[in-house]
């Protein structure tokens, strides 16, 4: 698992799956930055890189898809998971070739989404 | 093949996505009620000026429930009894209100003038909004409810999954701060 402290920021327009996000994380105990917009998530980039994104397609005042490839910009390495309701193969296919490390698809398991950070921990492993 | 960005009546965006994709994604209600669209993700235009997006109106999915009268249920022409509700904030109470049909209990109370038999058999179908999502199952009337503010039913679910009792709870939490 990341170490205790890590920090995740979580992307979402909607409080209650920012709530569920961090709730579902809970067993990680990671630190938490939370942003309910794209523009949002970039100022607290710019302001110091977390660990890793739980990031939302469908938001408003600019799409996912753009944040994550301003995210990509300033942060290449920086590990980026998609949450989000749609969810057509060439959706996910189009999100994993701008950069996102996973995709997953709400509704979710906690336990989903949490292997899904612990096997980002694996993948930044030298 | 084109990309475009398309918005929401709740002001949000998604794209750059593919026509194919929006198509997908509105023919099976994955995206509703779209708004506007752009082909660069700065000029925005009305949906019905950009043509190859506007004809997609026309494959949307039907929206959620209407808010309104709230409640209530229907027969079926097999017998079977429905309930179809619209479950925004200022309704989550029904999962609180009643004891015997709390979310505590695997399920919610069903405002209506008309009850039903205790043990009748329900197929519930719940939309949530903010956020959206629908939750539908097999279910049974547990008790009438006939009290000064409140008439109907008590509705437990056959089974709930763990997920969408987790959702419901999360959704009252959050709408019900005080309680």
């Amino acid at each position: 698992m990341l170490a205790m402290g890590a920090t995740l920021l979580v992307v979402d327009d909607d409080t209650l799956i920012r709530e569920m996000v961090k709730d579902s994380l809970a067993a990680g105990h990671y630190a938490f930055l939370e942003a309910s917009n794209g523009r949002e998530a970039i100022e607290l980039i710019d302001r110091g890189p977390p660990d890793a994104v739980i990031l939302d397609l469908l938001m408003p005042e600019q799409s996912g898809f753009d944040t994550l490839l301003q995210i990509r910009e300033r942060a290449p390495a920086l590990p980026v998971i998609i949450l989000s309701s749609l969810d057509t193969p060439e959706l996910v296919q189009e999100a994993l070739a701008a950069g996102a490390s996973s995709f997953i698809i709400k509704p979710f398991q906690p336990a989903e989404l949490l292997e899904a950070v612990q096997h980002l921990e694996i993948q930044r492993r030298p | 093949m084109s990309t475009y960005w398309v918005v929401d009546d709740s002001g949000r965006i998604l794209g750059p996505v593919s026509d194919s994709v929006i198509r997908d994604l509105v023919t099976r209600g994955r995206l509703q009620r779209l708004t506007k669209g752009s082909r660069d993700g700065k000029t925005w235009l009305p949906l019905a000026a950009l043509p190859e997006l506007s004809s997609l109106t026309g494959l949307q999915a039907p929206a959620p429930v209407a808010a309104g009268p709230f409640g209530g249920w229907t027969r079926g022409s097999d017998q079977k009894v429905r309930v179809e509700l619209a479950v925004t904030a200022e309704r989550a109470g029904i999962f609180t209100d009643v004891q015997a049909a709390s979310l505590a209990n695997g399920g919610f109370f069903l405002p209506c003038e008309k009850s039903l038999p205790i043990f009748e058999p329900v197929d519930v179908m719940l939309h949530f909004q903010t956020p959206t999502r629908d939750i539908a199952g097999a279910a049974r009337i547990v008790c009438e409810v006939n009290l000064t503010n409140k008439r109907g039913v008590g509705v437990r679910f056959l089974s709930l999954s763990a997920e969408d009792k987790r959702f419901i709870e999360y959704f009252v939490r959050r709408t019900q701060p005080q309680r």
